[in-house]
């Protein structure tokens, strides 16, 4: 395939794309301008969406041995017939991602979750197929069916039964075994090229991939109170880091970094369904509860950490509505040894929402350029600032 | 490196982030949004860059990052035959179809697609900025291209290579 043939398939950016550009560019302040009072240590902020997106070929580790024994007994009953359907169905989508007439409710999603546990550990399959179809005046009303050209997945406004779940898991799982059967040479290589990132992460004292999912595991269990049994765990790695993404099949995932080569926690981060709300009006650019979220922090921080809090700065934005952007408050923290905490909760109920570290508070804030205010400003949100202490 | 440099690499890789952000995110205005959220973060975080040779990469991975957070955001996307149909017919007559045809590839297919074939990034590269391993890449490209192939080979006077 020829480079050129794809080179005027899309246009240059249009005059407003410039102009914003130029805008963004002039509004940023000069190195000697920049402030290092008060500015943000924040690293790696994610989005699910961003994470799902290179979700799809990641290697994901199963939660227990047998998971891959159930899994390839299915796919070893598929036969190529069968493969070569599937196959044929997933060329023929058009639509640019798999979508359905609803979403699942929360019981269905938990209940997903729980049957996919199932099917991969415990051997539970459908008792038969899902109904595939190729266009929308073949669905019957009040069954489960996929439309392969739509992508469009159509769902019955009762309750889903285990059997049409699973159906639908079954599917899933079928169509991404005969995308790896397809291309298994680029996928060995992708194994190969990871096995040699984690082996020398290893010779370096460094956490093998288990025992990284397994850390990260024991950090989120001090956080929150939730039950792993159900849910999707992966591991990635970049830059001598790993990044456990631990999905909880429910719309919420929690995110964590760990320095590959000695294990220490760098990042945490949560997204869930609410993570984007603002609904707290922000009158006289004070927060009546500022105190009792400080104290969360104070209590979170002290599950992992004997440091002395020296210097504590709260600050959080306003958005155009006079709301707390994404009800979010955030502490940053000097500690007496130098090291420095940055962590987020939601105001509204204390959700623990981003918890990163630094061992040199000075230096990452010398590293920084742009402060928080400037950012805040240039976004078009008033950025507010209390000492606590 | 300066604000002075900072700027004149952003202005350089103006077009890369255009198409980048238009591969995710269909309405210009939010592409908008997103690449002035994008230069914000890479300029707060500008002293992280390790090697300044990979600016470029860094910033596009930063974009990536915000335009999926606007289109988190704003959850309301606009169907594919929506955008399409708002496409000016300027457009059209440059597309020759293959436009098409990369822009209905599945996103995961699509965003290795634009960045090999029109930016002339290298799986390398792209495995960098995707955060993926380059046989990710590499299957992601595969995939795209079988799928591409019978597009391209049912056009008159198009050859598949």
């Amino acid at each position: 395939m020829d480079k050129n043939q794809f080179e005027s398939i899309f246009p240059d950016a249009p005059e407003s794309f410039d102009r914003k550009i130029h805008a963004v560019l002039e509004s940023l302040p000069e190195e000697e301008n920049m402030s290092k009072k008060i500015v943000s240590f924040q690293k790696n902020k994610k989005t699910a969406v961003a994470c799902a997106a290179v979700a799809v070929l990641a290697i994901t580790i199963p939660v227990s041995a047998g998971v891959l024994n159930y899994r390839q007994q299915r796919m070893a009953e598929l036969t190529d017939t069968e493969k070569e359907e599937i196959s044929t169905q997933m060329e023929e989508r058009q639509a640019e991602a798999d979508s359905s007439t609803r979403d699942m409710t929360k019981e269905e999603l938990v209940r997903y979750a729980q049957l996919e546990y199932a099917y991969e550990s415990e051997g539970r399959f459908p008792d038969s197929e899902l109904a595939v179809i190729s266009s929308d005046s073949e669905v019957v009303n009040g069954t489960v069916c996929y439309d392969n050209v739509s992508g469009m997945l159509y769902l019955p406004d009762r309750d889903l039964t285990d059997e049409e779940l699973l159906q639908i898991i079954d599917y899933r799982v079928k169509q991404e075994y005969i995308l790896e059967e397809e291309n298994a040479d680029v996928y060995a290589e992708a194994k190969e090229n990871r096995s040699q990132e984690i082996a020398a992460m290893v010779a370096n004292g460094g956490l093998d991939e288990n025992g990284a999912i397994e850390a990260g595991k024991s950090w989120l269990a001090d956080y929150v109170d939730v039950d792993l049994s159900n849910a999707t765990i992966s591991t990635s790695t970049f830059e001598e880091t790993y990044e456990i993404t631990i999905d909880m099949n429910n719309g919420t995932t929690y995110y964590i970094d760990l320095d590959g080569n000695d294990g220490s926690f760098l990042d945490y981060t949560v997204m869930d369904t609410e993570y984007f709300n603002s609904t707290v009006a922000i009158t006289d650019d004070t927060l009546p509860e500022l105190d009792s979220c400080y104290a969360a922090v104070k209590e979170e921080i002290a599950k992992h950490s004997d440091v002395t809090l020296e210097k504590v700065l709260a600050f959080y934005n306003k958005d155009e509505n006079g709301n707390l952007e994404s009800d979010m408050v955030t502490f940053q923290i000097e500690a007496t040894d130098g090291s420095g905490l940055y962590v987020s909760v939601r105001y509204t109920d204390h959700t623990l929402l981003t918890y990163q570290v630094c061992d040199d508070y000075e230096e990452e804030l010398a590293s920084m350029n742009v402060t928080m205010e400037e950012n805040a400003n240039i976004r078009g949100l008033t950025h507010i600032e209390k000492i606590v202490k | 490196m300066n604000k002075e440099e900072f700027t004149k690499r952003v202005v350089e890789a103006e077009n890369t982030l255009y198409h980048v952000a238009k591969t995710i995110l269909w309405q210009d205005s939010d592409c908008e949004d997103a690449v002035q959220e994008a230069i914000l973060k890479a300029y707060t975080n500008l002293s992280k860059l390790r090697n300044e040779d990979f600016f470029k990469t860094w910033l596009v991975r930063i974009l990536i990052n915000e335009c999926y957070k606007i289109r988190l955001k704003s959850k309301a996307q606009v169907p594919y035959e929506e955008y399409m149909e708002k496409e000016e017919a300027p457009n059209q007559l440059q597309d020759s179809g293959i436009r098409s045809a990369v822009l209905s590839l599945p996103e995961k297919q699509r965003m290795p697609v634009v960045l090999f074939y029109v930016e002339g990034y290298s799986v390398t590269e792209i495995a960098r900025i995707l955060h993926v391993p380059e046989g990710t890449v590499k299957s992601r490209l595969s995939a795209a291209r079988k799928q591409l192939k019978d597009f391209l080979e049912s056009k008159e006077g198009f050859v598949y290579g």
